[in-house]
C-alpha cells in the first residue's frame, strides 16, 4: 500500500521544471516537444492498426501489434515527461519507462529475428513483375473462362438437343434403374402413347407398365440383367386407361445419373399383331379350302421346282401322300421321255418368263400309270418382282380326253359318212340326170318305131303281130311313167327345202279342184278344213297332198260318191293332219308295206299306179321331221295321218 | 312358110328319124337342117368349119336344140349363140328328154325361148312336134332379120 501511495506522491522530490529553473522557454520547449512526440507516438499505432485491418493478408501482423504496444509505451513516457515538469512523481514515470523497456526489448529481439524473413519479402519491382505476370495470367484465365462459358453454353444447347432428339423419337422410350425398376426419364412419344404425364411416369416403376402376372419374371430378370447386353423381346403393356397393348421391346444398359439403368424402346405392335392374326386366319381358311379340293391337285413349288405344299386333290390324282411329295422335285410327275428332254425345267422357265404356263400332256402317277393332265404353272413373285416359287394346278382330264377323242372319232366317222353321203348323193344326182336323159330316149325309139311299124306296115301285119306291137308300146309307156315317178321320188329327196308358213288348206283345195276337173263326171265331195297351216316347204307339201288326195281320189273311183276329207286332229298330244276317204281301203296287216317304193296292195288293173306315190309322201314327211301312218280296213276306206315337226328355221 | 328352115340339133339318129317322121306326119314340109353335135350347129349358124362360106342371110326360123350333145353340149351352144350379135335374138327351143329342174333353170337362164320335153309315147311326141311347127313357123313373128 505504501508503494502505491509513494507512487502517486511527490515526496521530497522537486518537479523537473525546477531543474530548468522554471525557465519558461526551456520548459515550454520540452513541453511542446514531448507533447508532439507523444501525439505522434499515439497516432502511429492507430495507423498501424488500420493498415493491418486493411491488409489482413500481410504476414507478421503480430509484429505490428507488438510494435504498436512499444510505440504507445514510448508515447506514454513522453506524456510523463510533461507531467513530471510540474509533478515530481518519478516512481510512476520510472515504472512506465520500465514497461516501455520491457516492451522494446522483445520487440527489438523479434525484429532482429524477423529481418531475414522481411528481406525475403519481394521487392516492389519484383512485385511489379509478379503483378504483370498476374495480370497476364488473369487475362489468360479470363479468356479461358470465356471459352469455358461458351463451351458450357454449347453443352447446355447440346443437352437441349439431346432432349429434343429423345423426345422426338417416334417410339416410346424410357430409362429405368436396373435394380429398383423406377422410371427415371421418359420421352414425349411414351407420354402420348401411354397416357401418363411425365411426372406420373417418373413416379412409376416398370412393374406398373406390365400386367401383374409379369412381375415375378420381371423381378427375376432385374436381378440377373446381363451387363451391357442389348435385349429384344415382346410383351404386353398396360396403358393408363387400362388398355393392354402388344409391344416389342429393345433395351440396353446405360448409366443414368451414376446408376445402372436400362434404356427401353417400345413399339406398339397391337395392330400389326391383329393384322397378322387376321392374315393367319385367312391363310388358314385358304389352306383348308385348297387342302379340301379333291378334283384339282394344287401345290406349290419353290423356285427350283421342289414341292412345298400338297393338297388332297394332289394325293388323289398323283397317288403320293404329302410327306412323300413335299421336298421332291416336280419332274417326278413327268414321263421319263419328257424328263429326258428337260421339259420340266423348260416349263418352269416359260412360267417364270411369261408368268403362266399351261398345257395338256401326259403325267405319271406314283404307281407308274399315266394320266392326261391339264397343267397350269403360275410364277409367284413378291412385290419387288423376286421369284418366290410357283403355283401348280393339275387336273386329271383323261376321261375328258377320252370323251373328246371319242367325239373326235365320231365326228370323223360322221364326216366320212357325210362325205360318202355327199358322194352317193352326187352319184344319185348324176344317175338321175342320166336316167332322165338317157333311159327315156330308147323308150321313145321303141315306142316310136313300134308305132311306125303299125302305121307303115299295117297291111302286112296280122292281128297277132299288131297286138304284140301294142303290148310293146304299152310296156314302153309304162316304163316311161315308172322312170318319171322314180325321178320324182329322188327329186323329193334332193330338193333343197325352203321352210315357211304354208297354207295347207289352200293347197288342199287347189289339188281337189284339179282332181275334180280331171274327171268332172265323177260325183265327189271334198271337205277341206280351214286354217290348216304348217311351217314347211310349200312345193314338197303340194307334192305330198297331190299324192295323198290323188290316192284318195283313185281308190274311191269305184264308189258311187267319193267322200274325201282333209283336216287335223290331236294324236298323243301332238298335232296330226289326216286325209280320209271312203274308198277301197286295205288290209291293215300289210300296212307297213304301204310306204315302200313300188309296193302295191292293189291290182294295177283295178287301180293303176307305180307304187312310188306313198314312198314319195313318206320321204317328204320325214324330211319335215314328221311321221306318217295309215288306218284302214278292206272296203272301209282309209285314213292317212301325218305330223310335221319341222325345226323352226331349220332346213 | 316353105322357105323357113328348121335347124334340128340332135345326136341321136333314132330321135332324128322320129322327129322328121313327126314333122312329115303333121305335114310340115319345111327344110330341116340337122346338126349332129354342138360344133356342127355353130358351124352352120356362123358359116364356119364344114359350113364355111355359107350364105348367112339364110338363117333358120327356129332351132330345136337337144341338151345332151357330143363335143359341145346344148347349154354351151346356147351360151355361144346368145353371146353373138348375129344369133342372140334367134328363136331357140330346147327339145330334150330331161325334165330336170337344173336343165330348165339353165335353159331359160341361158336365153332359150322355150323348153319342151320329148314324151315317150310317140303319139304325144308327134303332137308336141305339130304344135311346135304351128307355133314357131306360123304363129310366131320372128325378130327382124339383120342385113
Amino acid at each position: 500500500m505504501d508503494f502505491f501511495r509513494q507512487l502517486f506522491l511527490s515526496g521530497d522530490f522537486q518537479p523537473h521544471g525546477f531543474c530548468y529553473r522554471w525557465n519558461s522557454g526551456l520548459v515550454w520547449l520540452n513541453v511542446l516537444s514531448d507533447a508532439l512526440i507523444a501525439l505522434a507516438y499515439f497516432t502511429i499505432p492507430f495507423t498501424l492498426l488500420w493498415f493491418i485491418r486493411k491488409r489482413r493478408d500481410l504476414p507478421f501482423s503480430w509484429m505490428f501489434a507488438l510494435f504498436g504496444v512499444f510505440i504507445i509505451a514510448c508515447g506514454t513516457t513522453h506524456v510523463m515527461e510533461v507531467w513530471n515538469l510540474w509533478h515530481a512523481q518519478y516512481w510512476l514515470a520510472g515504472i512506465i519507462k520500465a514497461i516501455t523497456a520491457l516492451a522494446s526489448i522483445p520487440t527489438a529481439i523479434l525484429l532482429v529475428q524477423l529481418v531475414p524473413k522481411a528481406l525475403a519479402l519481394p521487392s516492389p519491382d519484383e512485385l511489379k513483375k509478379v503483378n504483370r505476370h498476374v495480370v497476364d495470367r488473369t487475362e489468360e484465365l479470363g479468356r479461358a473462362n470465356a471459352e469455358l462459358a461458351r463451351a458450357n453454353k454449347a453443352l447446355l444447347q447440346y443437352q437441349d438437343q439431346q432432349r429434343l432428339v429423345f423426345d422426338s423419337i417416334p417410339y416410346p422410350v424410357w430409362v429405368y434403374e436396373s435394380y429398383t425398376l423406377a422410371i427415371k426419364d421418359v420421352n414425349q412419344s411414351a407420354i402420348r402413347s401411354y397416357g401418363y404425364s411425365r411426372e406420373e411416369f417418373l413416379s412409376l416403376t416398370i412393374k406398373d407398365l406390365r400386367p401383374a402376372e409379369d412381375t415375378p419374371a420381371l423381378l427375376e430378370n432385374a436381378k440377373k440383367a446381363p451387363e451391357g447386353a442389348e435385349t429384344a423381346g415382346s410383351c404386353k403393356h398396360r396403358k393408363k386407361n387400362g388398355d393392354l397393348i402388344d409391344v416389342e421391346i429393345t433395351s440396353g444398359t446405360v448409366v443414368f445419373e451414376g446408376r445402372d439403368a436400362r434404356l427401353v424402346v417400345a413399339t406398339d405392335v397391337t395392330e400389326r399383331k391383329q393384322t397378322e392374326e387376321a392374315l393367319r386366319q385367312s391363310d388358314e381358311r385358304l389352306n383348308l379350302l385348297v387342302q379340301g379340293v379333291k378334283d384339282y391337285a394344287i401345290l406349290m413349288l419353290d423356285p427350283e421346282g421342289r414341292v412345298t405344299t400338297w393338297n388332297d386333290g394332289a394325293e388323289r390324282i398323283k397317288g403320293y401322300r404329302a410327306e412323300e411329295a413335299i421336298g421332291q422335285h416336280f419332274s417326278k410327275f413327268y414321263t421319263p421321255e419328257a424328263v429326258a428332254q428337260d421339259k420340266p425345267s423348260q416349263d418352269l422357265k416359260i412360267a417364270a418368263e411369261q408368268w403362266r404356263f399351261e398345257e395338256e400332256g401326259w403325267r405319271v402317277r406314283k404307281d407308274g400309270t399315266r394320266f392326261w393332265a391339264n397343267v397350269v404353272i403360275t410364277a409367284l413373285r413378291d412385290k419387288t418382282g423376286q421369284l418366290r416359287g410357283f403355283g401348280k394346278v393339275t387336273r386329271d382330264i383323261t376321261e375328258r380326253r377320252q370323251a373328246a377323242e371319242e367325239v373326235e372319232r365320231q365326228r370323223n366317222e360322221l364326216a366320212r359318212s357325210n362325205a360318202e353321203l355327199i358322194a352317193t348323193n352326187n352319184e344319185l344326182e348324176a344317175f338321175s340326170y342320166s336316167v332322165s336323159h338317157d333311159l327315156r330316149a330308147p323308150l321313145r325309139s321303141i315306142d316310136g318305131f313300134s308305132l311306125a311299124l303299125l302305121e307303115d306296115y299295117e297291111e302286112k301285119l296280122d292281128a297277132g303281130g299288131k297286138d304284140n306291137l301294142h303290148r310293146v308300146r304299152a310296156a314302153t309307156q309304162r316304163m316311161g311313167v315308172l322312170i318319171d315317178d322314180l325321178l320324182n321320188l329322188s327329186r323329193v329327196t334332193r330338193t333343197e327345202m325352203k321352210l315357211q308358213r304354208v297354207d295347207l288348206s289352200a293347197i288342199g283345195r287347189s289339188v281337189a279342184t284339179d282332181l275334180k276337173n280331171s274327171q268332172p263326171e265323177r260325183r265327189s265331195e271334198f271337205s277341206v278344213q280351214e286354217d290348216l297351216e304348217a311351217y314347211a316347204d310349200s312345193h314338197l307339201m303340194r307334192i305330198a297332198l297331190e299324192n295323198l288326195l290323188g290316192n284318195a281320189w283313185k281308190f274311191t273311183s269305184k264308189r258311187e260318191s267319193a267322200c274325201i276329207e282333209f283336216g287335223k286332229t290331236h294324236c298323243n298330244g301332238s298335232l296330226a293332219y289326216f286325209v280320209r276317204d271312203n274308198g277301197a281301203g286295205f288290209d291293215p296287216a300289210r300296212a307297213e308295206r304301204l310306204f315302200g317304193a313300188f309296193q302295191r296292195l292293189h291290182d294295177t288293173n283295178d287301180f293303176p299306179g307305180t307304187g312310188v306315190g306313198l314312198a314319195t309322201v313318206q320321204r317328204i314327211i320325214h324330211r319335215h321331221g314328221g311321221r306318217i301312218w295309215a288306218e284302214s280296213a278292206v272296203e272301209r276306206g282309209a285314213t292317212f295321218y301325218f305330223t310335221l315337226e319341222a325345226r323352226q328355221g331349220g332346213a | 312358110m316353105d322357105d323357113k328352115i328348121i335347124l334340128l340339133v340332135e345326136d341321136n339318129a333314132d330321135d332324128e328319124k322320129l322327129t322328121l317322121r313327126a314333122l312329115k306326119k303333121n305335114n310340115i314340109s319345111n327344110e330341116v337342117v340337122v346338126a349332129r353335135n354342138g360344133v356342127e350347129a355353130l358351124d352352120y349358124l356362123f358359116g364356119t368349119g364344114t359350113y364355111a362360106g355359107r350364105n348367112l342371110n339364110i338363117a333358120p326360123q327356129v332351132v330345136l336344140l337337144d341338151l345332151k350333145l357330143p363335143k359341145l353340149d346344148g347349154l354351151e351352144v346356147l351360151r355361144r349363140l346368145r353371146a353373138d350379135e348375129r344369133t342372140k335374138l334367134l328363136p331357140i327351143v330346147i327339145l330334150t328328154s330331161s325334165d330336170e329342174e337344173q336343165d330348165r333353170v339353165n335353159g331359160y337362164g341361158g336365153g332359150a325361148n322355150s323348153y319342151v320335153r320329148k314324151p315317150v309315147d310317140f303319139n304325144q311326141f308327134s303332137e308336141a312336134v305339130r304344135q311346135l311347127g304351128l307355133y314357131w313357123l306360123v304363129l310366131n313373128q320372128p325378130p327382124p332379120r339383120r342385113t
